[in-house]
């Protein structure tokens, strides 16, 4: 009986040590496993994400953050010179009265932006379902100038917007 | 393996003895994370935004019907559409007959506010104003599409303000500008040895109130009610407090010639959405002149040699 019981226990005793290994692998192996989704998901964050994250952002916001947060976003594609989103931002027919093609919108950009901005909201006002935001821009690096425009913002939904600016 | 039997059966023995509780558990998790995915699926992604059309400026207790907030809007954008495009007859068919008569009495004056206004393509924005007994004013600005021209060409916005007027009428809508709202036949006079005054009409406007008065002459004298030359020659009474006749660019010198008649306008400000009536209007400056120049250096020594000088109010209830 006492062979039995002792037989019992350490079988008992090896089981527990069986899963607890098991257990921890599982959850190393989790470790590791999300470690490299999350750098996967890094590496092919698509736009529709992006879209997602900053809905989420504005989400909760009045409509002024809201609006100085899109024109930061096409800001931000200038100072990343990604010249092509931020033409795609822009309004069909302000397009096409000032930028007919994306080479005349890249010459422009690159005359009058440097790829590091200051950004000072001077004024906004909304005239309907049009916001007028009046912001100062101050190029840092090379140009080190500062021109105060103004930008015209037009939401359709949140995150879905497009603007135009005084072409000067 | 007797550890897993162990268990094994540990776990049956629970599930036995807490089967209600299990699926209780089981059904009231499960309702729980369906509420929260349906939820997250019905988050409805609308802009907050200060900006609501629908609500007057001017609350008077009033509220605009839900049922006529689409048509209002397309009633506008239409219009705006046509005046655009400059189809004329469309645009002006859709103004109610009465405004029409009063503001537009033909195509042709209302085609020059459209080249004026419409020179260039305007878009527009849309805010309700007041609502009185069912008559729907709404502030409509217009103004060069900016999202278009960028405010390159102006760095200032400017813009062409209307007051559209909304009627209901046999469950249908009938649309005013120019603040327009209705015009009221009077019969109201005032006689005596000079003259008679008689007030033919009321044009009712969102904020002010239009009088058609005709003068007769009665004397071989100059009557002048009102030249400018001091205040409050001409005043409204609005239950029981005074309002100064309006003078601006379109203003003319009241007075009429001897022995004839002349019809003027003469307006007060007045709020529709008030609901105040005008109970009279008063001539504070009567002169009955043996000569009159119109020339303010003259005015002391017209009125010394005048036949007459006086006041009186002329009751319009």
């Amino acid at each position: 009986m006492k062979k039995k019981e002792k037989n019992l226990k350490s079988n008992i005793k090896r089981a527990l040590v069986i899963c607890s290994v098991i257990i921890l692998c599982l959850i190393f192996l989790l470790i590791i496993l999300h470690l490299t989704k999350t750098e996967q998901q890094e590496e092919i964050r698509t736009t529709e994400q992006r879209d997602e994250e900053i809905k989420n952002i504005v989400r909760p916001k009045g409509e002024k953050e809201r609006m100085q947060i899109y024109l930061a976003e096409y800001l931000k594609h200038i100072e990343k010179q990604e010249y092509e989103q931020a033409y795609q931002i822009l309004y069909a027919e302000f397009k096409q009265n000032f930028f007919p093609s994306l080479q005349s919108f890249c010459s422009y950009v690159q005359k009058n932006y440097s790829d590091l901005m200051k950004v000072d909201y001077t004024d906004i006002q909304r005239q309907g379902e049009y916001y007028i935001l009046t912001v100062t821009i101050t190029n840092l690096g090379e140009l080190d100038t500062q021109i105060t425009q103004k930008f015209i913002i037009y939401e359709n939904a949140l995150n879905d917007y497009t603007l135009s600016f005084q072409a000067i | 393996m007797l550890f897993f039997t162990d268990l094994r059966i540990k776990i049956r023995n629970f599930i036995k003895k807490h089967k209600w509780k299990v699926v209780v558990f089981i059904v009231v998790w499960s309702v729980l994370i369906s509420i929260n995915i349906i939820l997250q699926n019905l988050t409805i992604d609308t802009p907050i935004t200060t900006y609501t059309p629908y609500e007057p400026i001017i609350e008077n207790g009033e509220t605009m019907p839900k049922k006529w907030q689409d048509d209002i809007e397309e009633y506008i954008k239409q219009y705006v559409e046509y005046c655009n495009q400059k189809d004329y007859e469309k645009a002006y068919e859709m103004i109610s007959q009465n405004c029409r008569n009063k503001i537009y009495p033909n195509l042709n004056e209302f085609k020059a506010y459209v080249d004026y206004v419409f020179s260039s393509p305007k878009v527009y924005t849309i805010q309700n104003y007041s609502n009185y007994e069912r008559i729907y004013i709404y502030r409509v600005r217009l103004f060069e599409d900016i999202l278009a021209t960028g405010m390159t060409y102006s760095d200032s916005l400017l813009y062409f303000e209307d007051k559209f007027v909304f009627t209901e009428q046999n469950g249908k809508l009938l649309m005013a500008v120019k603040s327009y709202i209705g015009d009221e036949t009077m019969d109201a006079m005032y006689d005596d040895q000079y003259m008679r005054i008689t007030v033919k009409n009321k044009s009712v406007m969102a904020e002010e109130e239009i009088y058609t008065i005709e003068i007769q002459n009665k004397t071989e004298h100059t009557i002048v009610l009102a030249d400018d030359n001091t205040a409050y020659e001409i005043g409204f009474e609005v239950e029981g407090k005074n309002r100064e006749m309006i003078i601006d660019e379109n203003w003319q010198r009241i007075y009429v010639q001897p022995n004839s008649s002349n019809t003027f306008t003469i307006s007060c400000t007045q709020f529709y959405d008030e609901g105040l009536k005008t109970t009279g209007i008063y001539f504070n400056s009567v002169r009955i002149l043996r000569s009159y120049s119109g020339e303010s250096e003259l005015k002391e020594q017209e009125i010394e040699q005048a036949v007459s000088l006086y006041s009186f109010t002329l009751p319009l209830e």
